[in-house]
Protein backbone atom coordinates (compact mmCIF):
# COMPACT_ATOMS: atom_id res chain seq x y z
CA UNK A 1 0.00 0.00 0.00
CA UNK A 2 1.35 3.38 -0.99
CA UNK A 3 0.95 6.17 1.46
CA UNK A 4 3.10 8.55 -0.56
CA UNK A 5 0.21 10.91 -1.20
CA UNK A 6 -0.63 11.15 2.46
CA UNK A 7 3.01 11.68 3.36
CA UNK A 8 3.20 14.41 0.73
CA UNK A 9 0.05 16.00 2.09
CA UNK A 10 1.37 15.88 5.64
CA UNK A 11 4.70 17.36 4.61
CA UNK A 12 2.94 20.21 2.88
CA UNK A 13 0.74 20.85 5.88
CA UNK A 14 3.21 20.48 8.72
CA UNK A 15 1.70 23.41 10.61
CA UNK A 16 -1.79 21.96 10.26
CA UNK A 17 -0.38 18.68 11.49
CA UNK A 18 1.07 20.35 14.61
CA UNK A 19 -2.19 22.16 15.22
CA UNK A 20 -4.50 19.19 14.78
CA UNK A 21 -3.01 15.78 14.06
CA UNK A 22 -0.12 15.99 16.51
CA UNK A 23 -1.22 18.80 18.78
CA UNK A 24 0.95 18.51 21.92
CA UNK A 25 -1.90 19.43 24.26
CA UNK A 26 -4.84 17.67 22.67
CA UNK A 27 -3.21 14.56 21.25
CA UNK A 28 -0.19 14.06 23.48
CA UNK A 29 -1.70 15.46 26.68
CA UNK A 30 1.33 17.64 27.43
CA UNK A 31 1.07 20.94 29.30
CA UNK A 32 -2.52 20.32 30.29
CA UNK A 33 -2.21 22.08 33.71
CA UNK A 34 -1.31 25.38 32.07
CA UNK A 35 -4.29 25.23 29.75
CA UNK A 36 -6.70 24.04 32.42
CA UNK A 37 -5.71 26.28 35.29
CA UNK A 38 -3.96 29.15 33.55
CA UNK A 39 -6.02 29.82 30.43
CA UNK A 40 -8.81 31.83 32.05
CA UNK A 41 -8.20 35.05 30.12
CA UNK A 42 -6.72 36.02 26.78
CA UNK A 43 -3.95 37.99 28.48
CA UNK A 44 -2.94 34.88 30.41
CA UNK A 45 -2.96 32.87 27.20
CA UNK A 46 -0.80 35.47 25.44
CA UNK A 47 1.67 35.59 28.33
CA UNK A 48 1.90 31.79 28.44
CA UNK A 49 2.35 31.61 24.67
CA UNK A 50 5.20 34.12 24.65
CA UNK A 51 6.85 32.37 27.54
CA UNK A 52 6.40 28.99 25.90
CA UNK A 53 7.83 30.27 22.62
CA UNK A 54 11.00 31.49 24.28
CA UNK A 55 11.47 28.52 26.60
CA UNK A 56 10.61 25.82 24.09
CA UNK A 57 12.58 27.14 21.12
CA UNK A 58 15.81 27.72 23.02
CA UNK A 59 15.56 24.49 25.00
CA UNK A 60 14.94 22.47 21.85
CA UNK A 61 18.04 23.97 20.27
CA UNK A 62 20.00 23.23 23.43
CA UNK A 63 18.56 19.71 23.39
CA UNK A 64 19.81 19.29 19.85
CA UNK A 65 23.32 20.17 20.96
CA UNK A 66 23.30 18.10 24.13
CA UNK A 67 21.85 14.97 22.50
CA UNK A 68 25.12 14.39 20.68
CA UNK A 69 27.45 15.04 23.59
CA UNK A 70 25.73 14.01 26.81
CA UNK A 71 24.06 10.88 28.19
CA UNK A 72 20.29 10.92 28.68
CA UNK A 73 20.26 11.56 32.45
CA UNK A 74 22.61 14.51 32.15
CA UNK A 75 20.80 15.79 29.07
CA UNK A 76 17.56 16.11 31.05
CA UNK A 77 19.31 18.09 33.77
CA UNK A 78 21.07 20.44 31.36
CA UNK A 79 17.90 21.02 29.34
CA UNK A 80 15.94 21.78 32.49
CA UNK A 81 18.57 24.28 33.56
CA UNK A 82 18.37 25.94 30.15
CA UNK A 83 14.58 26.09 30.27
CA UNK A 84 14.69 27.56 33.80
CA UNK A 85 17.06 30.25 32.63
CA UNK A 86 14.81 31.01 29.70
CA UNK A 87 11.82 31.12 32.03
CA UNK A 88 13.53 33.87 34.05
CA UNK A 89 14.28 35.82 30.88
CA UNK A 90 10.75 35.33 29.54
CA UNK A 91 9.26 36.40 32.87
CA UNK A 92 11.24 39.62 32.72
CA UNK A 93 9.69 40.28 29.32
CA UNK A 94 6.15 39.13 30.02
CA UNK A 95 5.49 40.80 33.38
CA UNK A 96 5.93 44.41 32.09
CA UNK A 97 3.79 43.53 29.04
CA UNK A 98 0.94 42.05 31.09
CA UNK A 99 1.19 43.55 34.61
CA UNK A 100 -1.60 41.48 36.18
CA UNK A 101 -0.31 38.19 34.93
CA UNK A 102 1.79 37.41 38.03
CA UNK A 103 -1.32 37.38 40.19
CA UNK A 104 -3.59 35.54 37.79
CA UNK A 105 -1.12 32.87 36.68
CA UNK A 106 0.61 32.52 40.02
CA UNK A 107 2.93 29.55 40.25
CA UNK A 108 2.09 28.42 36.72
CA UNK A 109 4.27 31.27 35.49
CA UNK A 110 7.27 29.61 37.12
CA UNK A 111 6.22 26.01 36.52
CA UNK A 112 6.65 26.68 32.82
CA UNK A 113 10.37 26.04 33.40
CA UNK A 114 9.60 22.33 33.75
CA UNK A 115 6.67 22.05 31.38
CA UNK A 116 6.18 18.53 30.07
CA UNK A 117 6.34 19.41 26.39
CA UNK A 118 9.76 21.06 26.60
CA UNK A 119 11.34 18.58 29.00
CA UNK A 120 10.07 15.51 27.15
CA UNK A 121 10.68 16.63 23.58
CA UNK A 122 14.05 18.30 24.18
CA UNK A 123 15.38 15.18 25.87
CA UNK A 124 14.18 12.81 23.18
CA UNK A 125 15.71 14.49 20.13
CA UNK A 126 17.38 12.01 17.84
CA UNK A 127 21.13 12.31 17.28
CA UNK A 128 20.60 12.40 13.51
CA UNK A 129 18.03 15.20 13.71
CA UNK A 130 18.62 18.20 11.47
CA UNK A 131 18.31 21.80 12.53
CA UNK A 132 15.44 22.95 10.31
CA UNK A 133 12.97 20.17 11.16
CA UNK A 134 13.68 20.67 14.88
CA UNK A 135 12.97 24.41 14.58
CA UNK A 136 9.78 23.93 12.55
CA UNK A 137 8.65 21.16 14.87
CA UNK A 138 9.22 23.35 17.93
CA UNK A 139 7.37 26.24 16.29
CA UNK A 140 4.50 23.90 15.45
CA UNK A 141 4.35 22.67 19.05
CA UNK A 142 4.21 26.21 20.40
CA UNK A 143 1.55 27.09 17.81
CA UNK A 144 -0.50 24.05 18.85
CA UNK A 145 -0.22 24.95 22.52
CA UNK A 146 -1.11 28.59 21.82
CA UNK A 147 -4.11 27.65 19.71
CA UNK A 148 -5.61 25.52 22.47
CA UNK A 149 -4.76 28.07 25.17
CA UNK A 150 -6.30 30.95 23.20
CA UNK A 151 -9.45 29.05 22.26
CA UNK A 152 -10.13 27.95 25.82
CA UNK A 153 -9.17 31.34 27.26
CA UNK A 154 -11.47 33.15 24.83
CA UNK A 155 -14.48 31.05 25.79
CA UNK A 156 -13.76 31.16 29.50
CA UNK A 157 -13.08 34.88 29.60
CA UNK A 158 -16.17 35.74 27.55
CA UNK A 159 -18.59 33.41 29.29
CA UNK A 160 -17.01 33.44 32.75
CA UNK A 161 -15.89 37.03 33.23
CA UNK A 162 -17.94 38.84 30.58
CA UNK A 163 -14.82 40.46 29.09
CA UNK A 164 -12.58 40.03 26.05
CA UNK A 165 -8.94 41.08 26.56
CA UNK A 166 -10.05 42.83 29.73
CA UNK A 167 -12.75 44.90 28.00
CA UNK A 168 -16.29 44.38 29.26
CA UNK A 169 -18.65 43.04 26.61
CA UNK A 170 -22.34 42.17 26.85
CA UNK A 171 -22.81 38.49 27.61
CA UNK A 172 -26.21 36.76 27.69
CA UNK A 173 -25.45 34.63 30.76
CA UNK A 174 -22.36 34.98 32.92
CA UNK A 175 -21.13 31.55 34.05
CA UNK A 176 -18.53 31.97 36.81
CA UNK A 177 -18.14 28.22 36.99
CA UNK A 178 -16.24 28.16 33.71
CA UNK A 179 -13.25 29.75 35.46
CA UNK A 180 -12.68 26.80 37.79
CA UNK A 181 -10.18 24.15 36.66
CA UNK A 182 -12.86 21.46 36.46
CA UNK A 183 -14.47 23.17 33.51
CA UNK A 184 -11.04 23.71 32.01
CA UNK A 185 -10.83 19.93 31.88
CA UNK A 186 -14.30 19.68 30.36
CA UNK A 187 -13.57 22.30 27.69
CA UNK A 188 -10.26 20.65 26.82
CA UNK A 189 -12.11 17.37 26.49
CA UNK A 190 -14.61 18.92 24.07
CA UNK A 191 -11.76 20.48 22.10
CA UNK A 192 -10.03 17.11 21.97
CA UNK A 193 -13.20 15.49 20.66
CA UNK A 194 -13.45 18.22 18.02
CA UNK A 195 -9.81 17.72 17.00
CA UNK A 196 -10.31 13.95 16.70
CA UNK A 197 -13.38 14.49 14.57
CA UNK A 198 -11.50 16.89 12.29
CA UNK A 199 -8.56 14.49 12.07
CA UNK A 200 -10.84 11.67 10.98
CA UNK A 201 -12.54 13.82 8.37
CA UNK A 202 -9.20 15.13 7.11
CA UNK A 203 -7.80 11.64 6.78
CA UNK A 204 -10.95 10.43 5.06
CA UNK A 205 -10.68 13.31 2.62
CA UNK A 206 -7.05 12.54 1.87
CA UNK A 207 -7.75 8.86 1.36
CA UNK A 208 -10.69 9.66 -0.89
CA UNK A 209 -8.53 11.92 -3.01
CA UNK A 210 -5.87 9.23 -3.21
CA UNK A 211 -8.45 6.66 -4.23
CA UNK A 212 -9.92 8.93 -6.89
CA UNK A 213 -6.58 9.73 -8.48
CA UNK A 214 -5.25 6.23 -8.38
CA UNK A 215 -7.53 3.81 -10.18
CA UNK A 216 -6.12 0.88 -8.26
CA UNK A 217 -7.81 2.09 -5.10
CA UNK A 218 -11.16 3.13 -6.52
CA UNK A 219 -12.86 0.24 -4.82
CA UNK A 220 -11.95 1.54 -1.39
CA UNK A 221 -14.96 3.11 0.21
CA UNK A 222 -13.69 5.98 2.32
CA UNK A 223 -16.83 6.65 4.23
CA UNK A 224 -15.84 6.31 7.83
CA UNK A 225 -12.09 6.08 7.99
CA UNK A 226 -10.74 5.49 11.45
CA UNK A 227 -7.08 4.68 11.08
CA UNK A 228 -4.59 4.08 8.34
CA UNK A 229 -4.41 0.43 9.40
CA UNK A 230 -7.97 0.18 8.18
CA UNK A 231 -6.59 0.17 4.65
CA UNK A 232 -3.55 -1.94 5.26
CA UNK A 233 -3.42 -5.12 3.15
CA UNK A 234 -4.28 -8.34 4.97
CA UNK A 235 -1.25 -10.20 6.34
CA UNK A 236 0.10 -12.84 3.97
CA UNK A 237 -0.35 -16.32 5.32
CA UNK A 238 2.79 -18.31 5.86
CA UNK A 239 2.17 -21.36 3.68
CA UNK A 240 5.57 -22.95 4.06
CA UNK A 241 5.47 -26.08 6.11
CA UNK A 242 7.51 -26.01 9.24
CA UNK A 243 9.49 -29.09 10.15
CA UNK A 244 8.00 -31.04 13.00
CA UNK A 245 9.76 -30.71 16.26
CA UNK A 246 10.91 -33.98 17.60
CA UNK A 247 9.73 -34.82 21.09
CA UNK B 1 -40.71 -21.06 11.31
CA UNK B 2 -37.38 -20.04 12.87
CA UNK B 3 -36.70 -16.32 12.86
CA UNK B 4 -33.12 -15.11 13.20
CA UNK B 5 -32.69 -12.03 15.36
CA UNK B 6 -29.67 -10.32 16.92
CA UNK B 7 -28.99 -10.61 20.66
CA UNK B 8 -30.21 -10.04 23.37
CA UNK B 9 -32.61 -12.99 23.11
CA UNK B 10 -33.81 -12.99 26.70
CA UNK B 11 -35.56 -9.78 27.50
CA UNK B 12 -36.59 -8.61 30.94
CA UNK B 13 -39.93 -6.97 31.44
CA UNK B 14 -38.17 -3.88 32.73
CA UNK B 15 -36.12 -1.77 30.38
CA UNK B 16 -34.77 1.76 30.33
CA UNK B 17 -38.09 3.10 29.16
CA UNK B 18 -40.19 1.50 31.91
CA UNK B 19 -37.70 2.56 34.60
CA UNK B 20 -37.71 6.14 33.31
CA UNK B 21 -41.49 6.14 32.99
CA UNK B 22 -41.76 5.12 36.64
CA UNK B 23 -39.53 8.06 37.55
CA UNK B 24 -41.57 10.41 35.35
CA UNK B 25 -44.77 9.24 37.00
CA UNK B 26 -43.58 9.90 40.55
CA UNK B 27 -42.01 13.20 39.55
CA UNK B 28 -45.35 14.31 38.12
CA UNK B 29 -46.86 13.78 41.56
CA UNK B 30 -44.10 15.90 43.11
CA UNK B 31 -44.82 18.57 40.50
CA UNK B 32 -48.48 18.51 41.50
CA UNK B 33 -47.42 19.36 45.06
CA UNK B 34 -45.09 22.13 43.88
CA UNK B 35 -48.03 23.57 41.92
CA UNK B 36 -50.02 23.57 45.14
CA UNK B 37 -47.27 25.40 47.06
CA UNK B 38 -45.81 27.71 44.41
CA UNK B 39 -48.37 28.05 41.64
CA UNK B 40 -48.07 27.63 37.87
CA UNK B 41 -44.50 28.93 37.72
CA UNK B 42 -43.28 25.60 39.09
CA UNK B 43 -44.92 23.72 36.23
CA UNK B 44 -43.59 26.16 33.61
CA UNK B 45 -40.08 25.79 35.04
CA UNK B 46 -40.41 22.03 34.76
CA UNK B 47 -41.68 22.17 31.19
CA UNK B 48 -38.92 24.61 30.18
CA UNK B 49 -36.23 22.42 31.74
CA UNK B 50 -37.58 19.30 30.01
CA UNK B 51 -37.71 21.11 26.67
CA UNK B 52 -34.09 22.31 26.98
CA UNK B 53 -32.89 18.87 28.14
CA UNK B 54 -34.61 17.04 25.31
CA UNK B 55 -33.40 19.57 22.71
CA UNK B 56 -29.81 19.27 24.00
CA UNK B 57 -30.12 15.49 24.05
CA UNK B 58 -31.26 15.42 20.42
CA UNK B 59 -28.53 17.83 19.37
CA UNK B 60 -25.79 15.83 21.12
CA UNK B 61 -27.08 12.59 19.59
CA UNK B 62 -27.08 14.13 16.12
CA UNK B 63 -23.53 15.45 16.63
CA UNK B 64 -22.46 11.90 17.46
CA UNK B 65 -24.07 10.71 14.18
CA UNK B 66 -26.63 8.60 16.01
CA UNK B 67 -30.35 8.43 15.67
CA UNK B 68 -32.11 10.42 18.43
CA UNK B 69 -34.29 8.34 20.71
CA UNK B 70 -36.40 10.46 23.02
CA UNK B 71 -38.61 7.49 23.82
CA UNK B 72 -36.22 6.34 26.54
CA UNK B 73 -37.31 9.43 28.57
CA UNK B 74 -33.88 9.82 30.20
CA UNK B 75 -33.60 13.45 29.16
CA UNK B 76 -37.14 14.05 30.39
CA UNK B 77 -36.27 12.68 33.84
CA UNK B 78 -33.13 14.85 34.01
CA UNK B 79 -35.14 17.87 32.92
CA UNK B 80 -37.84 17.18 35.50
CA UNK B 81 -35.39 16.65 38.35
CA UNK B 82 -33.41 19.85 37.90
CA UNK B 83 -36.01 22.54 38.77
CA UNK B 84 -37.22 20.47 41.71
CA UNK B 85 -33.83 20.99 43.37
CA UNK B 86 -34.02 24.76 42.86
CA UNK B 87 -36.19 27.50 44.36
CA UNK B 88 -39.43 28.38 42.60
CA UNK B 89 -38.12 31.90 41.95
CA UNK B 90 -35.09 30.71 39.95
CA UNK B 91 -34.62 32.48 36.58
CA UNK B 92 -35.33 30.40 33.48
CA UNK B 93 -31.82 31.03 32.14
CA UNK B 94 -30.26 29.29 35.16
CA UNK B 95 -32.44 26.23 34.66
CA UNK B 96 -31.55 26.17 30.96
CA UNK B 97 -27.81 26.41 31.66
CA UNK B 98 -28.03 23.62 34.24
CA UNK B 99 -30.01 21.42 31.84
CA UNK B 100 -27.51 21.96 29.02
CA UNK B 101 -24.58 21.10 31.30
CA UNK B 102 -26.41 18.06 32.69
CA UNK B 103 -27.01 16.55 29.26
CA UNK B 104 -24.06 17.85 27.23
CA UNK B 105 -21.35 17.49 29.89
CA UNK B 106 -22.44 14.74 32.27
CA UNK B 107 -24.32 12.42 29.94
CA UNK B 108 -23.25 12.38 26.31
CA UNK B 109 -19.44 12.64 26.55
CA UNK B 110 -19.52 9.39 28.54
CA UNK B 111 -21.58 7.51 25.96
CA UNK B 112 -25.18 8.55 26.59
CA UNK B 113 -27.94 6.66 28.37
CA UNK B 114 -26.69 3.94 30.68
CA UNK B 115 -23.03 4.92 30.44
CA UNK B 116 -22.82 8.18 32.35
CA UNK B 117 -20.45 8.05 35.33
CA UNK B 118 -21.95 11.03 37.12
CA UNK B 119 -25.59 11.74 37.77
CA UNK B 120 -26.61 14.35 35.15
CA UNK B 121 -29.10 16.16 37.36
CA UNK B 122 -26.59 16.42 40.23
CA UNK B 123 -23.95 17.72 37.81
CA UNK B 124 -26.33 20.34 36.44
CA UNK B 125 -27.25 21.46 39.94
CA UNK B 126 -23.61 21.69 41.05
CA UNK B 127 -22.75 23.76 38.00
CA UNK B 128 -25.64 26.11 38.76
CA UNK B 129 -24.62 26.26 42.43
CA UNK B 130 -21.08 27.31 41.47
CA UNK B 131 -22.20 29.85 38.86
CA UNK B 132 -25.39 31.27 40.40
CA UNK B 133 -25.03 30.52 44.10
CA UNK B 134 -26.93 33.58 45.25
CA UNK B 135 -30.00 32.91 43.10
CA UNK B 136 -30.01 29.21 43.88
CA UNK B 137 -30.24 29.49 47.65
CA UNK B 138 -32.91 32.20 47.96
CA UNK B 139 -36.12 30.37 48.67
CA UNK B 140 -39.56 31.94 48.40
CA UNK B 141 -42.13 31.25 51.11
CA UNK B 142 -44.58 28.50 50.16
CA UNK B 143 -48.29 29.24 49.88
CA UNK B 144 -47.89 33.02 49.46
CA UNK B 145 -50.94 35.25 49.37
CA UNK B 146 -50.20 35.98 45.71
CA UNK B 147 -48.85 33.02 43.77
CA UNK B 148 -45.55 33.56 41.99
CA UNK B 149 -46.08 35.02 38.51
CA UNK B 150 -44.85 32.90 35.60
CA UNK B 151 -42.51 35.68 34.54
CA UNK B 152 -41.10 37.39 37.61
CA UNK B 153 -39.88 40.63 36.02
CA UNK B 154 -39.86 43.26 38.76
CA UNK B 155 -42.27 41.36 40.97
CA UNK B 156 -41.33 41.20 44.63
CA UNK B 157 -40.92 37.73 46.12
CA UNK B 158 -41.22 37.02 49.83
CA UNK B 159 -38.12 35.04 50.76
CA UNK B 160 -37.68 32.79 53.77
CA UNK B 161 -34.87 31.04 55.58
CA UNK B 162 -34.63 27.33 54.91
CA UNK B 163 -34.15 24.85 57.78
CA UNK B 164 -30.97 23.60 56.09
CA UNK B 165 -29.45 27.08 56.32
CA UNK B 166 -30.49 27.44 59.96
CA UNK B 167 -28.91 24.08 60.77
CA UNK B 168 -25.78 25.12 58.88
CA UNK B 169 -25.47 28.08 61.24
CA UNK B 170 -26.04 25.85 64.26
CA UNK B 171 -29.54 27.21 64.96
CA UNK B 172 -32.86 25.47 65.46
CA UNK B 173 -35.40 25.77 62.60
CA UNK B 174 -38.58 27.53 63.64
CA UNK B 175 -40.84 25.12 61.78
CA UNK B 176 -42.72 22.31 63.50
CA UNK B 177 -42.06 18.74 62.43
CA UNK B 178 -45.61 18.37 61.08
CA UNK B 179 -45.19 21.48 58.92
CA UNK B 180 -41.91 20.11 57.67
CA UNK B 181 -43.40 16.71 56.91
CA UNK B 182 -46.15 18.42 54.90
CA UNK B 183 -43.62 20.59 53.07
CA UNK B 184 -44.82 23.97 54.26
CA UNK B 185 -41.43 25.61 54.64
CA UNK B 186 -38.99 27.46 52.35
CA UNK B 187 -36.58 25.31 50.39
CA UNK B 188 -35.94 23.79 46.98
CA UNK B 189 -39.41 23.48 45.52
CA UNK B 190 -39.55 19.71 45.04
CA UNK B 191 -37.56 18.57 48.01
CA UNK B 192 -39.72 20.01 50.75
CA UNK B 193 -42.61 17.63 50.12
CA UNK B 194 -41.32 15.03 52.54
CA UNK B 195 -44.35 12.74 52.68
CA UNK B 196 -44.77 12.78 48.91
CA UNK B 197 -41.10 11.95 48.36
CA UNK B 198 -41.38 9.08 50.86
CA UNK B 199 -44.44 7.79 49.01
CA UNK B 200 -42.45 8.02 45.77
CA UNK B 201 -39.66 5.99 47.35
CA UNK B 202 -42.11 3.29 48.40
CA UNK B 203 -43.60 3.16 44.91
CA UNK B 204 -40.17 2.93 43.26
CA UNK B 205 -39.06 0.20 45.68
CA UNK B 206 -42.23 -1.83 45.09
CA UNK B 207 -41.79 -1.42 41.34
CA UNK B 208 -38.18 -2.59 41.77
CA UNK B 209 -36.96 0.55 40.01
CA UNK B 210 -34.92 1.38 43.12
CA UNK B 211 -33.49 -1.47 45.20
CA UNK B 212 -34.36 -1.14 48.89
CA UNK B 213 -30.83 -1.91 50.16
CA UNK B 214 -29.25 1.40 49.25
CA UNK B 215 -31.89 3.88 50.53
CA UNK B 216 -32.22 1.91 53.76
CA UNK B 217 -28.45 1.84 54.32
CA UNK B 218 -28.16 5.52 53.38
CA UNK B 219 -30.96 6.81 55.61
CA UNK B 220 -29.88 4.56 58.49
CA UNK B 221 -26.34 5.92 58.32
CA UNK B 222 -27.54 9.51 58.10
CA UNK B 223 -29.88 8.95 61.06
CA UNK B 224 -27.12 7.36 63.12
CA UNK B 225 -24.77 10.21 62.31
CA UNK B 226 -27.39 12.82 63.20
CA UNK B 227 -28.21 10.93 66.42
CA UNK B 228 -24.56 10.77 67.49
CA UNK B 229 -23.53 14.26 66.37
CA UNK B 230 -26.49 16.69 66.48
CA UNK B 231 -25.79 20.03 64.83
CA UNK B 232 -28.48 21.99 66.67
CA UNK B 233 -29.30 22.33 70.34
CA UNK B 234 -32.20 19.87 70.26
CA UNK B 235 -32.82 16.32 71.44
CA UNK B 236 -31.08 13.56 69.50
CA UNK B 237 -34.30 12.23 67.96
CA UNK B 238 -35.31 15.72 66.90
CA UNK B 239 -31.88 16.13 65.36
CA UNK B 240 -32.46 12.99 63.30
CA UNK B 241 -35.85 14.26 62.12
CA UNK B 242 -34.49 17.71 61.27
CA UNK B 243 -31.54 16.32 59.33
CA UNK B 244 -33.74 13.97 57.33
CA UNK B 245 -36.35 16.58 56.49
CA UNK B 246 -34.17 19.60 55.81
CA UNK B 247 -32.54 20.38 52.50
CA UNK B 248 -32.56 17.85 49.72
CA UNK B 249 -31.31 14.87 51.69
CA UNK B 250 -34.47 12.80 51.30
CA UNK B 251 -35.02 13.85 47.69
CA UNK B 252 -31.39 13.17 46.82
CA UNK B 253 -31.45 9.82 48.57
CA UNK B 254 -34.41 8.74 46.46
CA UNK B 255 -33.81 10.32 43.06
CA UNK B 256 -30.07 11.06 42.84
CA UNK B 257 -28.55 8.15 44.72
CA UNK B 258 -31.29 5.82 43.47
CA UNK B 259 -30.24 6.30 39.84
CA UNK B 260 -29.55 2.72 38.67
CA UNK B 261 -26.85 3.83 36.20
CA UNK B 262 -24.60 5.57 38.71
CA UNK B 263 -24.88 3.05 41.55
CA UNK B 264 -23.18 -0.31 42.16
CA UNK B 265 -24.76 -3.43 40.72
CA UNK B 266 -24.53 -5.98 43.54
CA UNK B 267 -26.73 -5.86 46.64
CA UNK B 268 -23.79 -5.97 49.03
CA UNK B 269 -22.06 -3.17 47.11
CA UNK B 270 -25.27 -1.16 47.27
CA UNK B 271 -25.35 -1.44 51.05
CA UNK B 272 -21.69 -0.40 51.35
CA UNK B 273 -22.30 2.43 48.88
CA UNK B 274 -25.33 3.62 50.86
CA UNK B 275 -23.38 3.66 54.11
CA UNK B 276 -20.42 5.49 52.56
CA UNK B 277 -22.74 7.99 50.87
CA UNK B 278 -24.47 8.68 54.17
CA UNK B 279 -21.17 9.41 55.88
CA UNK B 280 -19.95 11.64 53.04
CA UNK B 281 -23.24 13.57 52.88
CA UNK B 282 -23.18 14.22 56.61
CA UNK B 283 -19.54 15.30 56.46
CA UNK B 284 -20.43 17.72 53.67
CA UNK B 285 -23.28 19.05 55.78
CA UNK B 286 -21.14 19.40 58.86
CA UNK B 287 -17.99 20.86 57.35
CA UNK B 288 -19.11 22.18 53.94
CA UNK B 289 -19.73 25.83 53.13
CA UNK B 290 -22.90 25.33 51.11
CA UNK B 291 -26.20 24.54 52.78
CA UNK B 292 -26.92 21.91 50.11
CA UNK B 293 -23.97 19.53 50.02
CA UNK B 294 -26.02 16.55 48.87
CA UNK B 295 -25.47 16.85 45.08
CA UNK B 296 -21.73 17.42 45.58
CA UNK B 297 -21.55 14.35 47.80
CA UNK B 298 -23.48 12.38 45.17
CA UNK B 299 -20.97 13.35 42.48
CA UNK B 300 -18.08 12.41 44.75
CA UNK B 301 -19.64 9.03 45.47
CA UNK B 302 -20.46 8.46 41.78
CA UNK B 303 -16.74 8.55 41.10
CA UNK B 304 -16.19 5.66 43.53
CA UNK B 305 -18.85 3.29 42.21
CA UNK B 306 -16.30 1.14 40.37
CA UNK B 307 -14.51 0.52 43.68
CA UNK B 308 -17.72 -0.68 45.35
CA UNK B 309 -18.46 -2.88 42.33
CA UNK B 310 -14.99 -4.44 42.55
CA UNK B 311 -15.38 -4.94 46.29
CA UNK B 312 -18.75 -6.63 45.79
CA UNK B 313 -17.42 -8.91 43.07
CA UNK B 314 -14.43 -9.85 45.23
CA UNK B 315 -16.61 -10.72 48.22
CA UNK B 316 -19.01 -12.77 46.10
CA UNK B 317 -16.14 -14.62 44.42
CA UNK B 318 -14.70 -15.52 47.83
CA UNK B 319 -18.12 -16.75 48.97
CA UNK B 320 -18.53 -18.82 45.78
CA UNK B 321 -15.08 -20.33 46.16
CA UNK B 322 -15.71 -21.34 49.77
CA UNK B 323 -19.08 -22.79 48.90
CA UNK B 324 -17.56 -24.88 46.14
CA UNK B 325 -14.82 -26.08 48.52
CA UNK B 326 -17.44 -27.07 51.12
CA UNK B 327 -19.45 -28.85 48.42
CA UNK B 328 -16.36 -30.75 47.30
CA UNK B 329 -15.55 -31.75 50.89
CA UNK B 330 -19.10 -33.03 51.35
CA UNK B 331 -18.79 -35.10 48.19
CA UNK B 332 -15.50 -36.58 49.33
CA UNK B 333 -16.97 -37.41 52.73
CA UNK B 334 -19.98 -39.09 51.11
CA UNK B 335 -17.70 -41.17 48.90
CA UNK B 336 -15.61 -42.14 51.91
Amino acid sequence: MKFSRIKKYRKKHSLLSALLIRNPVLVMGLDLPFVIAGAVSLKNAAAMSIQMLMIHMVTMLAGMLTCRALPYWLRVLVNTCVSTGMMMAARALVVPLFPGVTNSLGMYLYLMAVNGMTVLLSSSIDKRAKLWPVITGALGNVAGFSLVAFLIALLREYMGSGTIWGVAVPVPLKLDGLLIPFFGFILTGFLLAGARFLNKRLLAFVMLEAARKDTRYTRIVVDSVETLEHFAPPPVKDTTKKPREEP
Amino acid sequence: MIEARPAPHIRHQENTRTVMLDAVLVLLIVYAMTYFYHGPRALVLGAWSVAVSVATDILCTLIAFKRPNIRDFSAVVTGMLLPLMMPASIPYSVVAAAAVVAVAVAKHPFGGVGHNVFNPAATGFCFAAICFGSALFEYPEPLPADKLPVFLGDAQVLLGVSPAFTLELGGVPKFGLVDMALGSFPGPMGTTNILVVLACLLYLVFRNTVRWEMPVAFFATVSLFAYCFPRADVSRLESVALELMSGMLLFGGVFLLGDPVTTPKRDLSKVAFGVASGVVVMLFRRFGNLEEGMPFAVLLMNATVWGFDMLGEHVYSVIRRRRSEVFKDQKVQKKA
